[in-house]
């Protein structure tokens, strides 16, 4: 009898033992997501698959602003400087700068850097790219050629911009579009046909391997990369994915590494967290600062009227948007600057409250009083219809208004139509879009504001609004080189904008991405974190290059 | 009349198909009509239940913005039977012109308007809906109008069968001696006679616009306006992997609503079968001279 139960006891405590081990292992070691793992330091090796959409229309990132052309080039072309978080700009090719005290000057010092065909960098590449390639090709050209008085070269490793007039966001200008192109490769060519563009020469912490059309493209490491010990990575592909339930789900097997914003929807985000060893984050879409405004059109009634258009404002419950629209992912928008440019943003606005007997007290003082049927008047949204956020935003106003009387006729449309509608014929009544704001106030956020910019080209000021004293305070701080003095423009900016209520501003919605957590180094400190995937490395990676 | 009916049902009743589809289809219609008693919610309206699954409160549970399911099932059964038999009459009606006229004169006229349904049936039907839609925006009439564009060349060429086939017949010749006028023998005379496949041809339609207007909105193109079927498809497909009630409820009805009037079309074929049935001859709209 003993001996049985010495036997059972021996047996419990190895059950016993082993699923203590088992606790252990499992619950113990530290995994992913929720706890921060320490400093480490990045291994060598490995290949990183990085999902897009459809093919590049070509590899020379200084004829285009497309998504896809660029998350590609940027790891083979490099731009003057990057941005951090907080938009300061951080050294990339430009190893130093100099900002005269006019804000006319800027004078930039080359690193030591070598193409990938082995030939020095130089000043004259930079010249020439501006003036030859980008000035004439870029869709943001026009603002170099605009802005830019004179380049000049006075040694291989020195490039001076001389500027007409002083603008202060700059080298947020720079870090968005210049990528630096070769004048040896491009001078003298067809820029937009030479076959150098579809297998390109960069100066990147990459270099063009293959491009299998319709496949992928694959860029391996550069050994001579002039950032020293960097990159990290031994190659990276970039998987052509169309279908997005296919590249899903590709991305949980384990087939694709990393999925920008451009291909993982809001509607994933809390799905993909739940799942262990991914990662996700709203961090590294700085740049954009993207906001979903309301647009009014202030040249037709009844929204001409202040009190009208603050009885909506307060109709509106952004919460529940954010909630539902948004999936919690983003923020509320407070007015026409968004959190994510920190230095300028204040909330020492107008607010308007989730409050519905104040709303109908407003219209009824505007007088628009109820008919028997509860209605005050009748008009229409509009909106892009391709955009399931802008979807869900017209749906949610639509039931949000009843209450205060306003019957919204919904109008989807497709975006041609739309913006013909909106810009060329200013033929609305309520439009819904979500605008960036490009990193700067000045780059994206007072093209909507200024009289001078009411045109029937996309993107300007839709609403018509008009308001001298607000020209002039954008004009003064744009040409303002010194962030510290912009900043009190830009609040008296907003506190103005909010009281005038042009636009409501619904949201600050989220841009997110998702990676598999075998990876660091993605997302960390650049506003621009899908153009940098120079700075990825694996943890199952080796010590040496 | 009263007589013919009853013959009809016995014959009708014979298909197990038959009745299963038209138990279907009255249930539909049944719901359709009842909507406002049976849904507990108005379908549109917003909460914060989101994505709940079916349960005691929601018996099909809530779409992303707390709508709920049972409610947008049972007021899309509206929309579906609108589209379906706006679409399948204004088609039948074009078709049966259509494929009349050129099944009746032949000769050119007929190739002429044989080219014409041929080419509306080779139109890319999304880029038809893009355009049409584009011009009249996203009502529920514009898709209507789209699918009936899209539908009627079926009936067209069905029908126009039926005219050759019946218009060398005895009693067609007859109507011609007899100096009967054009349009009066094809509408007098060869349709009553052509009417079976051309109901059985209804029945199909409907079928066929409830599925193309589900595929319509279900690309984007719907009227968001209406709580349709497709619109809800349309809008599940972002959360297909986490809550599965809100594609399944509205694709099962559009499923047992397309599955219903196919089978109504089939047990109609079969009450119908011209081989079992005798041949009608409308002697009553023919002056018999006695001689």
């Amino acid at each position: 009898m003993t001996l049985r139960c010495d036997r059972l006891r021996a047996t419990e405590g190895v059950i016993l033992g082993l699923a203590l081990a088992a606790v252990l292992l499992a619950g113990g070691l530290p995994a992913d997501a929720g706890t921060a793992p320490p400093a480490e330091k990045p291994k060598y090796g490995g290949t990183f698959v990085v999902a897009i959409v459809n093919d590049p229309t070509t590899l020379n990132p200084a004829t285009s602003s497309d998504f896809y052309v660029k998350i590609i080039s940027g790891t083979v072309f490099d731009t003057l400087v990057n941005l951090d978080f907080n938009f300061n700009p951080v050294p990339r090719l430009a190893k130093s700068w100099d900002i005269s005290k006019d804000g006319l000057t800027y004078t930039f010092q080359l690193a030591n850097a070598k193409w990938h065909d082995g030939r020095p960098v130089t000043s004259e590449d930079v010249k020439f790219t501006v003036e030859q390639v980008l000035g004439l090709y870029h869709p943001s050209g026009g603002q170099y050629k605009d802005r830019i008085q004179e380049i000049q070269t006075p040694n291989p490793q020195t490039v001076v911009f001389k500027l007409k007039t002083p603008f202060g966001p700059f080298p947020v200008m720079l870090a968005n579009d210049l990528y630096i192109v070769p004048k040896h490769v491009y001078q003298g060519t067809d820029i937009l046909r030479n076959p150098a563009r579809l297998t390109p020469v960069g100066t990147g912490p990459f270099k063009f391997a293959e491009w299998k059309k319709g496949d992928y493209v694959r860029v391996v490491r550069n050994p001579d990369y002039f950032m020293e010990g960097k990159p990290y990575l031994d190659e990276i592909v970039f998987k052509v994915a169309s279908d997005a339930g296919a590249r899903m789900l590709a991305f949980e097997k384990g087939e694709i590494d990393y999925l920008s914003f451009y291909m993982f929807p809001a509607s994933e985000v809390e799905r993909v967290r739940k799942i262990p060893g991914f990662r996700t984050t709203t961090k590294g879409h700085e740049i954009f600062g993207d906001i979903l405004d309301l647009f009014f059109n202030l040249d037709k009634a009844p929204y001409n009227n202040l009190k009208v258009r603050q009885a909506i404002a307060h109709a509106i419950d952004k919460n529940y948007m954010l909630d539902k629209a948004d999936y919690g992912l983003g923020k509320i928008a407070t007015g026409p600057i968004p959190s994510s440019l920190p230095w300028a943003y204040t909330t020492e606005v107008t607010r308007y409250s989730h409050d519905v007997a104040r709303a109908n007290r407003l219209l009824d003082e505007a007088g628009y009083p109820k008919n028997d049927k509860g209605i005050r008047f009748k008009t229409t949204l509009m909106w892009d219809r391709t955009v399931p956020l802008f979807t869900k935003t017209a749906e949610i106003l639509r039931e949000q208004l009843k209450p205060v009387g306003i019957d919204l006729d919904l109008k989807p449309s497709d975006r041609p139509t739309m913006l013909d509608l909106v810009f060329t014929k200013r033929d609305f009544d309520l439009w819904v879009h979500g605008l960036s704001t490009g990193g700067d106030p000045a780059i994206g956020i007072q093209r909507l504001y200024l009289s001078s910019n009411i045109r029937s080209a996309p993107f300007t000021n839709a609403s018509g609004y008009r308001n001298p004293t607000v020209d002039d305070l954008f004009a003064k701080a744009a040409a303002n080189p010194d962030q510290k003095a912009r900043v009190q423009v830009y609040h008296q900016v907003q506190k103005i904008l909010t009281q005038d209520l042009p636009i409501i501003w619904l949201l600050e919605f989220s841009d997110n991405s998702a990676w598999r957590d075998e990876f660091r180094g993605v997302h960390e400190w650049s506003a621009m974190s899908f153009y940098s995937l120079g700075e990825t490395w694996w943890t199952k990676g080796r010590e040496k290059p | 009349m009263q007589h013919r009916l009853r013959e009809f049902w016995k014959s009708y009743r014979r298909s197990i198909a038959g009745v299963v589809g038209f138990a279907i289809i009255l249930a539909l219609a049944l719901v359709a009509a009842c909507a406002d008693l049976i849904a507990p919610a108005n379908p549109f309206s917003l909460s914060r239940d989101s994505l709940r699954p079916p349960g005691a409160q929601h018996l099909m549970g809530t779409d992303d913005l707390g709508r709920d399911i049972f409610s947008g099932v049972v007021y899309g059964s509206r929309v579906s039977l609108l589209v379906g038999f706006l679409t399948a009459g204004a088609s039948t009606l074009v078709g049966i012109l259509i494929g009349g006229i050129a099944g009746y004169y032949g000769g050119k006229l007929d190739d002429l308007l044989m080219r014409l349904t041929e080419f509306f049936m080779v139109i890319p039907r999304f880029f038809l809906a893009l355009v049409i839609i584009a011009l009249f925006g996203s009502s529920i009439w514009g898709i209507i109008l789209v699918l009936a564009i899209l539908s009627w060349p079926m009936t067209a060429r069905l029908f126009r069968a039926e005219v050759l086939r019946l218009k060398s017949q005895e009693f067609v010749i007859a109507a011609r001696a007899m100096g009967c006028g054009d349009l009066r023998i094809l509408f007098e005379q060869i349709l009553p006679n052509a009417l079976s496949p051309v109901i059985v041809n209804i029945s199909v339609q409907v079928a066929y616009a409830i599925i193309l207007e589900a595929g319509l909105s279900f690309l984007g193109l719907g009227d968001p306006a209406s709580m349709s079927w497709g619109v809800m498809l349309a809008n599940a497909q972002q959360f297909l992997r986490q809550a599965w009630w809100t594609a399944t409820f509205p694709g099962l009805a559009i499923f047992l609503a397309v599955l219903g009037f196919n089978l109504v079309g089939d047990g109609l074929n079969d009450a119908l079968n011209p081989r079992l049935k005798s041949r009608v001859i409308r002697i009553d709209s023919l002056k018999l001279e006695q001689a």
